[in-house]
C-alpha cells in the first residue's frame, strides 16, 4: 500500500521514564567499563613492555585476542558461553567484563605508546641534571605520558560509549535495549531509533567537546 | 620596458606585516638576487611573483600588464614563469624523464613522443641523461635539484625564480647546481634567484636586492654591493654570513 | 550434501558463513570506498556547504553505534519504500553508509598528508587545481591510505556481527544457529571466535607486512 508515512514523535516521547532509565543503565556501565577497563590496561601495558617471555606472551595474547574478535561474540560467550560452564552472570555483568576486556585490550596499547613516548632521551635528560628515579617519574615521565595518552584515552571512551549498546543483544536494559522496547509497544520503532540516534549523537558531541576543553585546560603549558 | 616590475606591495600573514612597500623591476634576461636573513619576507616575495601567494596592497606588473587575480588569469599568468624550491618537490612516483614531460603533456597538450624529446635535450643540458628513468629516491639532492631545473624549463617559461635553490644541499653537490645556473645565466635567461650564497650572488648576479624585516633596504650593482655596503644591516649581514 | 559426514557438513557451513562475512565486509569496503573518496573531495572543497555537509556525515556515522544505524535502516527502509527489504539489503545499505563516513576521513587525512609542495610544484608547472588534485596529489594519498584503509576492513569485519541480530547469516549467526541446534554451546563459540581470530589476526599482520613495504619504496 502507498502512502506517505506520518511521523508520530510523541508517541516516542511519551516514554521518556523509561529512556531516562536506560541511559542511567548505559552511564553505569560505561563509566565502571572505563575504570576497569584501563586497570586491565595499565596491567596490559606493563606486560606488553616486560622483558619475562611469558609476561610479554600473555600480555600480547590477550591485546591479541580481544581486538581481532566482534565485542559480540566476547559477550556471547561471557553470557551464553559461561551459562553453559554452570557460572551464571547476570546481564550487566557478563556485558561489563566483556566490554572492559575489550577496552582493556585497547587501553592497553594506548597506554603502552604513551611509555614508549617518553623515551630514553627525556629520561636521560632527567637523570643527567641530579633527579633521582622516583622525582624522574613524577616529574616528568607521568606528565608527559598522561599528555600523550589523553587524545586516544578520549577517542576509547567515545568508543565504548557506542559499544554499549551491544550490551542490549544480551538483554541489558540500556537505551538500545529501552528503544527496541518501546519500538515494539508503539508501533513506532523507526521514529523510537531517530530519537536514540540523535541522543547517542548529542552525547557523543558534548562529551568531545568536554574533553578537548579538559585537555587544553590540564595540559596547558605554562607561560 | 623591464619584464616584471613591482609596485609598493605589501602583504600581511594575519597581523605580521611581511612586506613593506616593495617596488622593484627585472629586465628582460637579467640575473637578479634577492639577499637577506630568514624572516626577511624574500621567499613570500618570489612566491607572490607567480602568484602562489596574494598581495594585500600594490601591483605586480608582467610586460607591463597587472596581475590580476581570477582564477582563468591566474592559471595563464604561472605559466610565464618556472619555479624551483629548496626542497625540490619532484613527483616521487615518477622518473626523471616523467617529472619534465607531466607538465607539457597534462598542460601544454603537447604529444608524447615530442615532449619526450624536449625532456631528453633537458636532461642532457643538465647533465642528467644517464638517470633518465631514475626514480627520485634514486637521486642525490643536487640531481633532484637539476630535475627540477630541467622540469621548470621544459614549460618555457619566461623568468624563471629560484627559491633558495641549495640550502638543502650538501656543499659537494651545490657545485652542478650553480654550474647550471651559471649557463642559464650566461644564455641570458631572466632569473631572480633568492639565496645566501654569497660566491654565486658575486659571480652571477648582475643586480642585488638587499631585504630585511619586508621591505628593501639596498639595491644596486652586486659587485659594488657586496664590496661597499651603504646600509649597517647590510654590513652586519655579510659580516654575520662570511663568518659562518 | 546429507551424506557427507556431519563433522564435514558443519565446517562446509561455517566456511560458507565466514565467506558471507567477508564478502558483506568487502562489498561494504568497496562501495563505501567510492563514496568516501568522493565526499573527502567535496570535504576539502573551497566550497563551504559541500565541506560542511560531508564533515556532518561523517561524525553522524562515525559518532552513532553501528546497531543503531542498523536498526534504523532496519525499520525505516520499509517505511521509505512500502516493501519489505531483505536482509542483505538492510546490512548492506547500513554498512555502506557507515562505511562511507569513515572512508571520507580516512582519504581527507590522506589527501591532507600530501606535502604542501606538490601543490605548489604543480602549480608552477601551469596545472590547475583540478590537474594538480588528480595528477599528482590522489595517487600519493592513495599510498598513504592503503594502511588506514587496512584497518578499516579488519573493524567492518567485526562490525559485520552485528548483522546476526537482524537474521542474517553470517558467521556470528552460523554460531548461534549451531548452538541452537547442537545444543554444544562452547564448541560453536570456539569454532566462531577462532574463525574471527584468524581472519582478522591474519590481515593485521598482512597489512603491517604492507605498511613496511610502502615505507621502504
Amino acid at each position: 500500500m502507498r502512502g506517505s508515512y506520518t511521523f508520530d514523535f510523541m508517541a516516542v516521547l511519551r516514554y521518556w521514564p523509561e529512556l531516562l532509565q536506560g541511559a542511567y543503565v548505559a552511564a553505569t556501565l560505561i563509566i565502571f567499563t572505563f575504570i576497569l577497563g584501563t586497570v586491565f590496561g595499565i596491567f596490559g601495558a606493563i606486560g606488553r613492555i616486560s622483558r619475562r617471555r611469558t609476561v610479554y606472551a600473555v600480555s600480547t595474547f590477550y591485546v591479541e585476542l580481544f581486538r581481532n574478535t566482534p565485542l559480540l561474540v566476547q559477550m556471547y560467550i561471557f553470557y551464553y558461553g559461561l551459562d553453559a560452564l554452570s557460572i551464571n552472570l547476570s546481564a550487566f555483568t557478563a556485558a561489563l567484563l566483556a566490554m572492559s576486556l575489550n577496552s582493556g585490550a585497547y587501553e592497553t596499547e594506548i597506554i603502552r605508546g604513551g611509555i614508549i613516548a617518553v623515551g630514553k632521551g627525556q629520561l636521560e635528560a632527567a637523570f643527567s641534571i641530579g633527579m633521582t628515579y622516583t622525582q624522574t617519574l613524577r616529574k616528568v615521565v607521568i606528565p608527559y605520558a598522561l599528555q600523550v595518552i589523553f587524545p586516544p584515552l578520549g577517542n576509547q571512551f567515545i568508543g565504548i560509549i557506542l559499544g554499549s549498546s551491544v550490551a542490549s543483544v544480551i538483554t541489558v536494559p540500556e537505551i538500545t535495549y529501552v528503544a527496541l522496547n518501546i519500538g515494539s509497544r508503539s508501533y513506532r520503532d523507526f521514529e523510537t531509533f531517530l530519537v536514540i540516534w540523535v541522543i547517542y549523537l548529542v552525547l557523543n558531541l558534548i562529551l568531545s567537546a568536554l574533553f578537548k576543553l579538559t585537555g587544553r585546560i590540564a595540559f596547558q603549558p605554562i607561560l | 620596458m623591464p619584464i616584471l616590475r613591482t609596485e609598493k606591495l605589501d602583504k600581511y600573514y594575519d597581523k605580521l606585516h611581511v612586506l613593506k612597500n616593495v617596488s622593484f623591476s627585472v629586465e628582460r634576461g637579467e640575473t637578479l638576487i634577492i639577499l637577506g636573513p630568514s624572516g626577511s619576507g624574500k621567499s613570500t616575495l618570489l612566491r607572490c611573483l607567480n602568484q602562489l601567494e596574494r598581495i594585500d596592497g600594490g601591483t605586480i606588473y608582467f610586460e607591463e600588464q597587472p596581475f590580476t587575480y581570477d582564477r582563468r588569469s591566474v592559471y595563464r599568468n604561472r605559466r610565464n614563469f618556472g619555479m624551483i624550491f629548496q626542497s625540490f618537490n619532484l613527483f616521487p612516483q615518477k622518473t626523471a624523464l616523467e617529472n619534465i614531460t607531466l607538465g607539457p603533456i597534462t598542460v601544454g597538450k603537447v604529444p608524447r613522443a615530442e615532449a619526450e624529446r624536449e625532456a631528453l635535450a633537458l636532461l642532457e643540458k643538465v647533465k642528467l641523461l644517464d638517470k633518465t628513468h631514475a626514480y627520485p629516491a634514486k637521486l642525490s639532492g643536487g640531481q633532484q635539484q637539476r630535475v627540477a631545473i630541467a622540469r621548470a624549463l621544459a614549460m618555457h617559461p619566461k623568468v624563471l625564480l629560484f627559491d633558495e635553490p641549495t640550502s638543502a644541499l650538501d656543499p659537494e653537490t651545490i657545485g652542478d647546481v650553480l654550474e647550471v645556473m651559471r649557463k642559464l645565466a650566461l644564455e641570458k635567461t631572466t632569473m631572480i634567484v633568492v639565496t645566501h650564497e654569497l660566491g654565486f650572488a658575486r659571480e652571477i648576479g648582475e643586480r642585488i636586492i638587499f631585504m630585511d624585516a619586508g621591505e628593501i633596504v639596498e639595491e644596486g650593482l652586486s659587485q659594488e654591493l657586496l664590496a661597499r655596503p651603504k646600509s649597517a644591516r647590510l654590513s652586519a649581514f655579510l659580516d654575520a654570513v662570511l663568518h659562518k | 550434501m546429507e551424506n557427507q559426514p556431519v563433522v564435514i557438513q558443519y565446517i562446509v557451513f561455517f566456511a560458507k558463513a565466514a565467506g558471507v562475512t567477508l564478502g558483506i565486509s568487502a562489498l561494504s569496503l568497496a562501495v563505501g570506498s567510492v563514496i568516501g573518496f568522493g565526499f573527502s573531495l567535496m570535504r576539502i572543497s573551497k566550497q563551504r556547504i559541500l565541506s560542511l555537509l560531508t564533515f556532518a556525515y561523517a561524525e553522524i556515522f562515525r559518532g552513532t553505534p553501528i546497531l543503531v544505524q542498523l536498526f534504523l535502516v532496519y525499520f525505516g527502509l520499509p517505511i521509505v519504500f512500502h516493501i519489505n527489504v531483505s536482509a542483505f539489503t538492510t546490512v548492506a545499505v547500513s554498512m555502506i553508509l557507515y562505511t562511507a563516513g569513515y572512508m571520507t576521513e580516512i582519504f581527507r587525512a590522506a589527501i591532507q598528508a600530501v606535502d604542501r609542495g606538490q601543490w605548489d610544484a604543480s602549480y608552477t608547472i601551469g596545472m590547475t587545481y583540478t590537474q594538480a588534485l588528480f595528477k599528482v596529489v590522489v595517487p600519493q594519498a592513495m599510498r598513504i591510505a592503503v594502511p588506514p584503509t587496512l584497518g578499516q576492513f579488519i573493524s567492518i569485519l567485526k562490525d559485520s556481527s552485528l548483522a546476526s541480530i537482524i537474521g542474517f547469516m553470517e558467521l556470528t549467526k552460523a554460531g548461534m544457529a549451531v548452538r541452537a541446534r547442537t545444543s554444544s554451546t562452547l564448541l560453536a563459540f570456539t569454532i566462531v571466535t577462532c574463525l574471527y581470530f584468524v581472519i582478522c589476526y591474519g590481515l593485521s599482520i598482512a597489512s603491517r607486512r604492507v605498511e613496511l613495504r610502502l615505507k621502504k619504496a
